[in-house]
């Protein structure tokens, strides 16, 4: 569990402030001039914002903001793509993060100007991230970049290092909060785009070694065995998940993460139990497995929950038995509501009907 | 002139406001060709679903708010719909739950997005008609009913987000109109009417949540104790209250402590009072039909 302190601590020595950030931060406080006041502005109408007649909730905004956006609405009329209307961005950007009308502007000129994407991603976009770690435009932001530079580059190599930097922005991110949804569907984007599977296991195993009950970290191993050029075998994946399961039998992650592996078409691409007999043995000793589990540990539901599911698996996977499978399912459903997961009574009582319907058909 | 790009989630509850003010002028002040030609522009033909903004975010948020303005507003743009059932289904994860993107995380906001996507899409351009509702979808309902009856909270009573994380009052909405809605389509209350026996979540245990622990002492309500108030949580807290109070197939609302907390019923797929929705569709009907006779006697 990370401590407040250790919080603090980790995003002082994750995002050092560079010489040049400080200057800006201090000019912005100390010495910020406005746009009207400014000579090489002095050819540059400024627009105020289009309120109508009678604005129904206006807001106060401060002198500097509305100074800042009359000059941004008229960059934006003139389409000017330049070096000072990339700045007059910045301050835009600064003063809300979420315009995501400034942070397309700010693409444009990029683009319009050449500017050096890379610097873009470690200077003023690492530096709003500090911050703004949940900002969509960011994100966002940064993938356009990322795609964009990898796009313009003929090396290998240096494709990898445009990867390598949007790897290491994600973990820095997810150290700082391991359940950021932004930072995970990031990571899963640049694993795919560009094909760097090979760390992704380990990573997601720091972070469970971290906390076993990261629900993000087992979807994020999900997607990677699922996707990665060379799956794992289902046994070998099952293992893992029974591993952290013994850790804390509560934990619903593996367990979802576990019936996802062993019974999911989305898992169908994994190694081993490829032929119907082979997956019908898998799914026996899956259930054997938790047959113990349940004995072991009565506390603990989702055991019986998992056998339930496989014993539906069976009733249609092996349809000869299927009345036996059923009258087992019925069976776990039945314990479920009345004794080992009565929170969910009225749920199981619906599964119940379900499975009647079913053995009906 | 509007100096901002336009937006699809702007747009959704721009629009939004406009019905739930429940009044002509409101809703004559709608450009409804522009409206078509925007959502086209947000059309990402590559995955099926839609951006944000122009050079914006595709995710399902996006999708929904498409859907949900084409039949709030009656747009007929069927080239619109194409590609959304896959799309939305590929975002269902094997929690059961739907993430933002194919592959992210199963997420309550997100799953309120791709279900009613889906239910909306089947409104306006079913996949299958012979097929049953749960079969045609292109979502697994079953998996999903699952998913969203584990995310109430044992403890606290309101509902979490994602697995083993915390609660908050917002996702009264986002997993309550989920598993009401669920609840409905599969027929798991089976027109009963003690719906304390067979809705699979514990209704009043989030109304109890909500109305217990989540009002500001000034008014407005939050996500949890500790937090600050905002009209996000306010508006949502309050949607899925309602949400909790109607189950759709009683008629008596089963409402916590007063009969005064009894809050009018909303329809699930646009987040707004049924009858705003039905007014504001019959509105909109009804310009279509006046533009048809106008056309029919210029000819």
């Amino acid at each position: 569990v990370r401590g407040t302190f250790n919080q603090i601590a980790s995003v002082e020595l994750l995002f050092p402030p560079s010489f040049e950030l400080r200057d800006r931060c201090l000019m912005s406080v100390e010495e910020h001039v406005l746009y009207r006041d400014r000579p090489e502005w002095a050819d540059v109408k400024p627009v105020p914002q289009d309120d109508a007649t009678a604005p129904v909730c206006p807001i106060l905004y401060p002198e500097e903001f509305v100074d800042t956006m009359n000059y941004f609405r008229a960059i934006v009329r003139l389409d000017e793509r330049s070096e000072r209307a990339l700045e007059l961005t910045e301050d835009v950007i600064e003063a809300n993060p979420a315009n995501y009308t400034a942070w397309q502007f700010r693409r444009l000129c990029l683009y319009a100007l050449g500017s050096n994407l890379a610097a873009e991603l470690d200077g003023f976009v690492f530096a709003l991230s500090r911050d703004n770690p949940k900002n969509y435009q960011m994100w966002h932001h940064r993938r356009a970049c990322a795609e964009r530079l990898s796009a313009s580059l003929d090396d290998a190599d240096e494709r990898a290092s445009v990867a390598e930097r949007e790897l290491k922005f994600c973990h820095k991110q997810v150290l700082l909060d391991a359940k950021n949804l932004h930072a995970w569907a990031h990571r899963q984007w640049a694993v795919q785009h560009f094909g760097a599977w090979s760390g992704e296991l380990a990573f997601v195993d720091e972070l469970l070694v971290d906390d076993v009950r990261n629900n993000s970290a087992w979807n994020h191993r999900f997607f990677v065995v699922t996707h990665q050029p060379e799956p794992p075998t289902r046994r070998a994946e099952l293992d893992y998940a029974f591993a952290a399961i013994g850790k804390a039998p509560n934990n619903e992650s593996p367990w979802s993460y576990a019936r996802g592996i062993l019974l999911s078409r989305k898992a169908s691409r994994l190694a081993g139990a490829a032929t119907p007999a082979e997956h019908a043995a898998l799914v026996d000793t899956v259930d054997a497995d938790c047959a113990g589990m349940a004995e072991r540990a009565p506390a603990c539901a989702h055991a019986l929950v998992l056998r339930l599911d496989i014993a539906e698996w069976r009733a249609t996977n092996d349809a000869a038995n299927s009345a036996a499978h059923y009258e087992k399912a019925l069976e776990y459903c039945k314990i479920l509501g009345e004794q080992r997961d009565q929170l969910h009574a009225n749920y199981w009582t619906y599964r119940q009907r379900k499975i009647q319907e079913k053995k009906g058909e | 002139p509007c100096d901002a790009l336009p937006h699809l989630a702007s747009s959704y509850a721009a629009v939004n406001a406009l019905v739930a003010a429940q009044s002509d002028e409101c809703l004559r002040v709608i450009n409804r060709p522009a409206m078509i030609d925007f959502l086209r522009r947000r059309k990402d033909a590559e995955t099926g679903g839609f951006s944000m903004h122009i050079d914006g975010e595709v995710d399902v948020r996006g999708t929904y708010c498409a859907l949900s303005l084409i039949r709030l507003l009656c747009l007929d743009c069927a080239d619109l719909l194409v590609g959304v059932r896959e799309y939305v289904s590929s975002c269902q994860t094997y929690e059961g739950g739907v993430g933002g993107t194919p592959g992210s995380e199963a997420h309550g906001g997100y799953t309120f997005c791709g279900l009613m996507a889906a239910l909306l899409l089947d409104q306006l351009a079913p996949h299958d008609a012979t097929l049953p509702l749960h079969e045609r979808i292109g979502l697994d309902l079953e998996a999903m009913l699952r998913w969203v009856t584990f995310r109430q909270m044992a403890y606290e009573g309101g509902f979490q987000g994602r697995t083993n994380k915390l609660v908050d009052a917002c996702y009264t909405w986002w997993q309550g109109a989920v598993v009401t809605t669920l609840s409905l389509v599969l027929g798991v209350e089976n027109g009963t009417t003690d719906t304390r026996a067979t809705c699979p979540i514990d209704r009043e245990a989030v109304q109890r949540y909500v109305l217990v622990m989540c009002q500001d002492d000034d008014g407005g309500l939050i996500d949890k104790p500790g937090k600050p108030r905002d009209l996000y949580h306010t508006c949502y807290a309050l949607s899925g209250l309602s949400a909790m109070q109607h189950s759709g197939t009683q008629s008596t609302p089963l409402v916590l402590g007063v009969a005064d907390n009894a809050l009018p019923p909303m329809d699930m797929l646009h987040g707004l009072r049924v009858e705003r929705v039905a007014y504001a569709r019959n509105f909109f009907r009804q310009q279509d039909r006046e533009a048809q006779s106008l056309s029919l006697i210029h000819i």
